[in-house]
């Protein structure tokens, strides 16, 4: 400061304009809610309701063994999901432990192990069909051997493609948590002369559990509540939202058996979800993130991880190398390599555009809403403490529960105004599925908003109101900037989950509004691999091309902060 | 100029009071400073001046008006908190300009303005450079005149120097009130820094536990402290418990099986008293002088000009703390010298005994600092 100050004349402080009468930010508040309610809270409401009138009239007993029925498909659904679950987590563990703390040079190596992600699960799903199918590659491969595969459709088919699709999953939020352990602890345990192993055990492990938790829940209920792999490569095996699938859109099947179904996928998912968050809770340490790790330089430590880290990623690699050939094959199988090669499956994609102008309308449509939803609820949820809780769990909600259960939840409570007037199926059509894609996937940009807003410091906002400007202009002007990037963020990964997006998307769609994943999901179906191969390399390059522009886009904006 | 009142201010989070019937005036133009341990209330006593906190009860009155429940942006003050919490995607200038904007200031008196208060704070040459690109003492500055900016009626700083490093905070400390004096505009300060309430301000209220324990100019505070809390909080020293007794004129705290002299003003009627013997009251007599009190010296702390010695004296259940200039206490204490002490009265506070302190309560103010 300087020595010879400036004298400030004292005039009158300026006057202040006048407050607005309608506060935007209360305006943009109640619209949020409303939509949550509207096409979120009633639709599965709505089925719960249902289901427990249905239960009240003893309704469905009549249904031949409904109980073993339901304890069938419990028992199914379930054992798939913890299967998954544990070999997920057993694999994603020492992986993100390899990568993170033994291989860190390796910069490709956590690149190559995310790219599965960028798949929808059910393209997985016939990348397992045509490598483990009757005639599939590896089948044909070890046929000679004198090895003979078991049956894939079932519960391996399920298993094999999820756990190919979901450990980078499991891999990405361990690895997170691996980040937050300061490299102090680990110099401290091994100057008290613990051995690698045993810090990695007794003092790592402790502390990253609350992420394991969470590893461990996502994969769950991922695989708890997909319904393309199970309907791919599912054969006999039924799970919940298979059935709930099939039984709601086959015409002769009672609608009530579906609206049951999904209740009680509601009601398990919930009861996981809250286990799982206890338990979180329970253990979470608070972190400071951005420290600095400890790496292991254990010269055997490095070969063998390299092997097995290079060794998953090549196996997670091969889908996609067999999505790619069989877009390019005429026929393949039962042989090694196909028979020949074709650029007629591309050429057919240029026939009828329509899947893909149906799916980026309606995630272009789907995405600014879903991110905009996102915003507010996310400032309410900061601000709002018992209400911000609420909402935590509301928007959780369609991410736990199946995409299946969204679907028929929306479609039973709103297809019934398709009656009311001819103007109104416009509304149920296309605009339902939009809406369905919001409601389906607002917990993504959510989470992202979350986090973004925990980052801004208070004090900012609180000069800016000391300063007179009202909570809306401090929101537009102060708040808003510093989103900024965190909103182009949930911008790109909202679009990535909405393309991808099939379970709500079966129920909800009408004639003419097929989509990208729909499209491969039919072509899948009726076994025309080559078609679905090429409508997935698609869709796999929009979502490759998001996920780099993400990358690129962190890069920067960490970048910044850094200086 | 404006004052502050706080009449019967109260907070509570859940069952947690953090502020507890806290009333008190800062003057027109006066520099007050809240001065407590953290989480005694002090921080959340603030935000419900600056309107960012609901009173639970009590009122607020700048001058005459109730600002009670005026949203914080009707209130006018200027705020600077201790993350300095300049706006990372505004420049410098922008910043300053912010509130000015705001209120719908002309562009060519808000420019002229802005030149102003930069120059005032001694940053006239940065206005266009961003956040990023400054120092921790420069964002202060630039907090200082974005808060200043506004012309508000109060400046209201909550522990701005905190993130300073030591010598900074010093020169800062200096510049603040410099500016205070020049704009007399009516500040609060709050800080759990002694040194800091004691250098800079006008008056000092001393916050314990969602309460305020004691409100004077800081000399008061130092020598006459009203409770036992502000007796330790404030300055270092010997805090005891004991018996005053009265002799005639003279009135002494029997400690054990010690005497401690203390000075007429200070002393309660009788009673069980707790005693505080401060360093300066504690003089170092030569080895071979008669009377005094005798002692060993346990530890000795070398602080540049001054030193700082704990004697343990038989009888006294804790180590009597001497201080003095080095060059004077230079060779006489070693640890584990024997030395002879005297006690001056003038060095000694004292007051009633009171019910044991209650636990200071976890409150907001600490949650957010």
């Amino acid at each position: 400061m300087r020595a010879e100050p400036v004298a400030i004349e004292r005039t009158r402080a300026w006057g202040r304009p006048a407050g607005p009468t309608l506060d935007p930010l209360r305006v943009l508040e109640v619209l949020t809610g409303a939509f949550l309610i509207a096409f979120l809270i009633v639709p599965i409401g709505a089925i719960v309701v249902d289901s427990a009138a249905l239960i009240a009239r003893g309704g469905l007993w009549e249904f031949p063994d409904f109980v073993g029925y339901l304890v069938r498909l419990t028992r199914n659904s379930l054992v798939v999901a913890s299967i998954v679950t544990v070999i997920c987590v057993a694999v994603s563990l020492p992986l993100a432990v390899l990568v993170g703390r033994v291989l860190p040079a390796q910069r490709l190596l956590p690149v190559a192990l995310t790219l599965p992600l960028l798949a929808p699960p059910f393209v997985y799903a016939f990348a397992t069909i045509i490598l483990f199918g009757r005639v599939g590659v590896i089948t044909q491969l070890l046929a000679p051997l004198g090895i003979r595969m078991p049956e894939i459709y079932g519960l391996p088919g399920i298993v094999v493609t999820h756990v190919l699709h979901l450990i980078p999953l499991s891999y990405l939020t361990i690895a997170a948590g691996l980040r937050t352990v300061p490299k102090a602890i680990e110099e401290c345990a091994i100057s008290l002369g613990s051995t690698p192993m045993q810090v990695l055990v007794r003092i790592v492990l402790p502390y990253v559990s609350s992420y394991v938790y969470m590893a461990s829940l996502l994969v769950f209920l991922a695989s708890f509540g997909d319904v393309g792999a199970p309907l791919l490569v599912g054969g006999q095996y039924l799970v919940l939202p298979t059935e709930a699938f099939t039984r709601f859109t086959s015409f002769i099947a009672d609608r009530r058996v579906p609206v049951l179904l999904s209740s009680w996928i509601v009601a398990i998912s919930v009861v996981i979800l809250v286990v799982v968050r206890a338990l979180m809770r329970r253990t979470a340490i608070v972190h400071t993130f951005g420290v600095e790790t400890y790496t292991y330089a254990q010269p055997s430590w490095r070969v063998v991880g390299a092997v097995f880290c290079w060794g998953i990623a090549a196996v997670l690699f091969v889908p996609y190398l067999v999505i790619f050939v069989s877009s390019l094959a005429t026929v393949w199988g039962p042989d090694l390599l196909p028979k020949g090669y074709t650029l007629n499956h591309y050429q057919a994609l240029w026939r009828s555009v329509e899947p893909l102008r149906n799916s980026l309308l309606v995630s272009g449509l789907a995405t600014p809403i879903a991110v905009m939803l996102a915003v507010v609820i996310g400032r309410m949820m900061r601000d709002g403490g018992r209400l911000g809780a609420a909402l935590d769990y509301v928007t959780l909600l369609p991410f736990v529960v199946s995409g299946v259960v969204v679907g028929i939840g929306l479609v039973r409570v709103y297809s019934p105004l398709d009656t009311l007037s001819p103007v109104v199926p416009l509304i149920t059509g296309p605009a339902l599925l939009v809406v369905a894609m919001v409601s389906r996937r607002v917990s993504y940009p959510m989470r992202v908003l979350a986090a973004a807003y925990t980052r801004i410091d208070r004090s900012l906002e609180e000069s800016s109101l000391s300063l007179g400007a009202s909570p809306a202009t401090t929101f537009w002007r102060i708040t808003l900037p510093q989103l900024a990037p965190a909103i182009v963020a949930a911008l790109i990964i909202t679009f990535i989950q909405i393309i991808k997006e099939l379970g709500a998307t079966l129920i909800v769609y009408r004639p003419g509004w097929v989509t990208l994943p729909v499209q491969i999901y039919a072509y899948a179906l009726e076994g025309n691999l080559g078609r679905a191969g090429a409508v997935s390399m698609v869709l796999l390059a929009i979502v490759a091309a998001g996920t780099a522009a993400a990358g690129l886009l962190g890069r920067r904006t960490r970048g910044e902060v850094a200086s | 100029m404006t004052k502050i009142r706080l009449a019967e201010l109260s907070r509570a989070f859940g069952p947690v009071w953090a502020v507890r019937g806290v009333s008190l005036e800062v003057r027109e133009g006066e520099f007050f400073s809240l001065l407590g341990p953290s989480g005694c209330g002090k921080t959340t006593t603030l935000r419900m001046v600056a309107g960012l906190e609901r009173p639970t009860a009590g009122h607020i009155y700048f001058g005459d008006d109730d600002v009670t429940h005026t949203p914080p942006q009707h209130r006018n003050v200027g705020l600077v908190f201790q993350s300095y919490a300049v706006f990372p995607t505004m420049s410098v200038a922008d910043n300053v300009a912010y509130g000015l904007r705001i209120r719908r200031v002309p562009g060519a008196e808000i420019r002229r303005r802005v030149a102003q208060m930069l120059e005032i704070v001694g940053l006239g040459a940065l206005g266009a450079r961003m956040p990023g690109q400054l120092s921790g003492g420069q964002l202060q500055r630039v907090a200082l005149a974005r808060a200043l900016a506004i012309q508000p009626r109060v400046l209201l700083l909550d522990e701005p120097l905190s993130n300073l490093d030591a010598k900074l905070r010093v020169e800062v400390r200096a510049e603040i009130r410099r500016l205070q004096r020049e704009l007399e505009i009516t500040t609060l300060y709050v800080t759990h820094d002694q040194e800091e309430a004691l250098s800079m301000s006008d008056r000092i209220g001393v916050m314990h536990a969602g309460r305020l324990d004691q409100v004077g100019v800081p000399d008061e505070i130092y020598r006459r402290p009203a409770t036992r809390f502000v007796a330790r909080f404030v300055g270092e020293g010997t805090l005891l418990d004991g018996v005053l007794v009265r002799d005639g004129a003279r009135a002494r705290v029997a400690v054990g099986g010690f005497e401690v002299p203390v000075g007429e003003v200070s002393a309660p009627r009788a009673g069980a008293v707790w005693v505080c013997i401060r360093p300066e009251g504690v003089r170092l007599l030569d080895r071979t002088a008669a009377g005094g009190i005798g002692g060993i010296v346990e530890y000795v702390e070398f602080v540049g000009p001054s030193l700082r010695a704990d004697v343990r004296v038989p009888g006294l259940p804790r180590l009597l703390r001497l201080a003095g200039s080095s060059v004077d206490l230079a060779g006489r204490v070693r640890t584990g010298d024997a030395v002879r002490l005297a006690v001056d009265p003038a060095g000694v506070a004292v007051g009633p005994a009171e019910a044991p302190e209650a636990e200071p309560v976890a409150a907001g103010g600490g949650a957010r600092a």
